[in-house]
């Protein structure tokens, strides 16, 4: 795999929302608007990066049998560094994002991508991976996102088009659940057109 | 194996530690920032820091807390950070804040959990509710919104969140008369908050309910005048009992009376509602005719006892 | 009457799945059946209730005397972590049974974030030890009754005739939206 392919497949071929449906809960969680979705991606992406990263490296010190626990508190210190940071700086963000922001411990991507890429492979194809990864998640949260907001609010990155309210259910909880199951539709159609 | 694990772990925990304490400022800064912009937001200008000169008052088993802002040395305004727990998503924070008159100058929400499109409206700029309240004195306003019979325009499709930003902005309305227009300054207030501190709270546990026992002192005309304020749950003033006292005999010593008329006009009161100044000064507490200086002690006294039962009140709340 | 409410809110008008999405993971994977739905919905209850009682003791009694609140998510996941794995071997060892029903489920609860979640929240909350223990009880019901219904609705989605494009998750998300509309009925009520 060349290292264009490493970092591009993430994005459409093995997009984590889309394709691997993983990490739905802040997909569905956090997406009310454009900013929101792309703010929960970036900090998805920093850990997944850095989670790569440190993995990568530490991966021969680590008996196989921890090897699970070792990931887990790792990724747990990432978030934990994260959220220290968000806090300080972009409070407002991180006020939003609420209890999404501990729970990327528990997405399964950061675990997924460290077991089945960085485990295995040296440390600038593991950050390149997690970069892939992060940027197609990204993209995802920020397109569902948009989508919400445009629908719900009459708004694109806070930037409105339409005067008035829109359609308020997208920016409740089920407009999230039928976003992303038409989003998902649309997705596999055009899919199954390319291949 | 645990070896290695243990390592890991301890190698993550200095690490944490150390941003920890990086980020401890920035943190906290980004807090207070959060607080002065509301302040500088809903209050009449100001050149003193409120934030370092507040009160805090129990209304409805709620803390609700006044900021002051002086000018040059004039009370310029005051903020009420104040709350409700009626709101659709349930508990709305906000910062009220005042005029020394109480003309309500700007409300910002600065927590709420209403529905997004809906009931967040309340957080926005120029919103009906807020619009209702702008430039209004609150006591030439029906406070109730106009579905009830009130003043106030409620956001379309959201009458239980609008019914909750009334509630709220009454209560710290409350509490700013209480504290504001009240006759006790803050600075007075302060003084009977570190007279508090050395004052006793006993948690009597009786068939009727639950009761705070507050034994309280000030200085009479003779002596200190020592007493035990019986608060019931929710605040309300359930007795007085005098311990000590060297008071003018049939003057001043009537404190000890169970008739007398301060403990008559307080007795069955909400403190958090009262005034504590004499009526003749447009408070709410009768003095003892002939024993000004007495009187004025026991108000002091009882008042001293309030803030203690406040604090140990807010204390119990941040245990649980 | 504070427990009452509590137990209505976190069931009905902010379920952790339609309206908090939370363990959607659990919500999409294990729903297919009712029969396995409630199994799912058995083992996270249990967990749950363990990992509260558990994150509450250690927030309060190790935490915050030592001041390191920041901590807080490194503590909490591993507890739990360890916590499904120390369930899973004494419900081998103690009943076969349990095990039989449960043990599938339990590996998997450990990256549910509902857990995690839930033992985040109740500190946010502010909640005391037994309201603590009652949320997530009556959290955990909300999850079963959503992954239930939500089983009940797809057993029979099964059996249409859909666009293919449509099958599978895309469907189970609409009708999830759907569901969570009907729930969104609830709010309000306390």
């Amino acid at each position: 795999m060349s290292k264009l392919q490493i970092l591009t497949k993430g994005i459409i071929k093995e997009n984590p929302s889309f394709v691997l449906l993983l990490g739905m809960c802040p997909t569905l969680g956090t997406t009310t608007s454009a900013i929101n979705g792309m703010g929960m991606g970036i900090a998805t992406m920093f850990v997944l990066v850095m989670s790569n990263i440190v993995i990568s490296l530490v991966k021969n010190l680590i008996p196989g049998k921890v090897r699970i626990p070792a990931y887990i508190v790792i990724i747990a210190t990432l978030v934990t560094i994260l959220q220290l940071v968000m806090e300080a700086f972009v409070p407002a963000l991180y006020a939003t994002l609420g209890v999404f922001i501990p729970l990327i411990v528990v997405n399964c991507i950061i675990l997924g991508r460290a077991e089945a890429f960085a485990s295995k492979n040296g440390v600038g194809d593991s950050a390149l991976d997690g970069l892939g990864i992060g940027l197609g998640f990204t993209m995802s949260l920020t397109l569902l996102g948009a989508v919400r907001e445009m629908l719900g609010a009459g708004s694109v990155f806070g930037w409105k088009f339409v005067d008035g309210d829109g359609i308020l259910l997208f920016v409740l909880a089920p407009g999230a659940f039928i976003a992303l199951g038409y989003l998902l539709v649309i997705f596999n159609k055009l899919t199954s057109k390319i291949r | 194996m645990v070896l290695v694990l243990f390592v890991i772990t301890l190698i993550a925990a200095a690490m944490l530690g150390v941003v920890y304490n990086v980020t401890k400022e920035p943190i906290e800064a980004a807090k207070t920032a959060k607080t002065t912009n509301a302040l500088a937001q809903a209050m009449p200008k100001f050149d003193n820091n409120p934030a370092t000169d507040t009160v805090t008052c129990m209304i409805d088993g709620m803390p609700i807390k006044v900021y002051k802002g002086t000018l040059g040395g004039e009370v310029s305004g005051y903020a009420v950070e104040t709350m409700t727990k009626n709101g659709f998503g349930g508990e709305i924070k906000m910062m009220v804040g005042f005029k020394p008159d109480g003309e309500i100058v700007n409300i910002e929400v600065l927590q709420h959990g209403e529905t997004p499109g809906l009931g967040s409206k309340m957080a926005e700029p120029g919103n009906v509710l807020l619009v209702s309240f702008q430039g209004k004195n609150p006591k030439d306003l029906k406070m109730s919104v106009r579905k009830d019979g009130g003043d106030i325009d409620v956001i379309t499709a959201s009458t239980i969140s609008s019914r909750a930003y009334v509630d709220a902005v009454e209560r710290g309305y409350k509490a700013f008369q209480n504290i504001a227009l009240g006759g006790a300054a803050v600075n007075e207030q302060h003084a009977a908050q570190k007279e508090a501190d050395t004052c006793k709270v006993v948690v009597v546990n009786e068939e009727t309910g639950v009761y705070y026992d507050v034994e309280a002192s000030a200085q009479g005309l003779v002596g200190p005048i020592r007493l035990v304020v019986r608060f019931s749950e929710d605040g309300i003033i359930n007795d007085i009992t005098v311990v000590e006292q060297n008071e003018t005999e049939g003057y001043g010593a009537r404190i000890t009376d169970p008739n007398n008329a301060i403990l008559a006009s307080i007795k069955g009161e909400k403190a958090c509602d009262l005034k504590w100044s004499f009526k003749s000064d447009g408070g709410s507490v009768d003095g003892i005719s002939g024993a000004t200086v007495t009187s004025k002690a026991y108000m002091q006294a009882v008042q001293s006892a309030y803030t203690a039962y406040q604090s140990y009140i807010l204390k119990e709340q941040n245990n649980e | 009457m504070e427990y009452f409410v509590i137990i209505i809110a976190a069931i009905f008008v902010n379920n952790i799945v339609l309206a908090q999405f939370l363990g959607i993971c659990p919500f999409l994977g294990v729903s297919n059946k009712v029969s396995t739905s409630l199994g799912m919905g058995a083992a996270v209850t249990f967990v749950m209730a363990l990992a509260s009682l558990a994150a509450y003791l250690l927030q309060y009694n190790v935490l915050v005397p030592l001041g390191i609140e920041y901590m807080q998510t490194i503590v909490f996941i591993l507890v739990i972590a360890s916590l499904v794995q120390m369930v899973e071997i004494i419900l081998k060892k103690v009943s076969p049974a349990l095990y039989q029903a449960l043990g599938v489920f339990l590996p998997l609860i450990t990256t549910n974030c509902a857990v995690l979640g839930v033992a985040i929240l109740l500190v946010q909350k502010e909640f005391n030890l037994g309201e603590s223990v009652v949320f997530s009880v009556a959290t955990a019901i909300g999850f079963t009754l959503a992954l239930v219904l939500f089983a009940g609705i797809r057993e029979r989605l099964d059996m249409e005739d859909l666009p293919k494009a449509m099958k599978g998750v895309p469907i189970a998300l609409i009708s999830a939206g759907i569901l969570a509309m009907a729930f969104m009925g609830f709010s309000g009520l306390v």
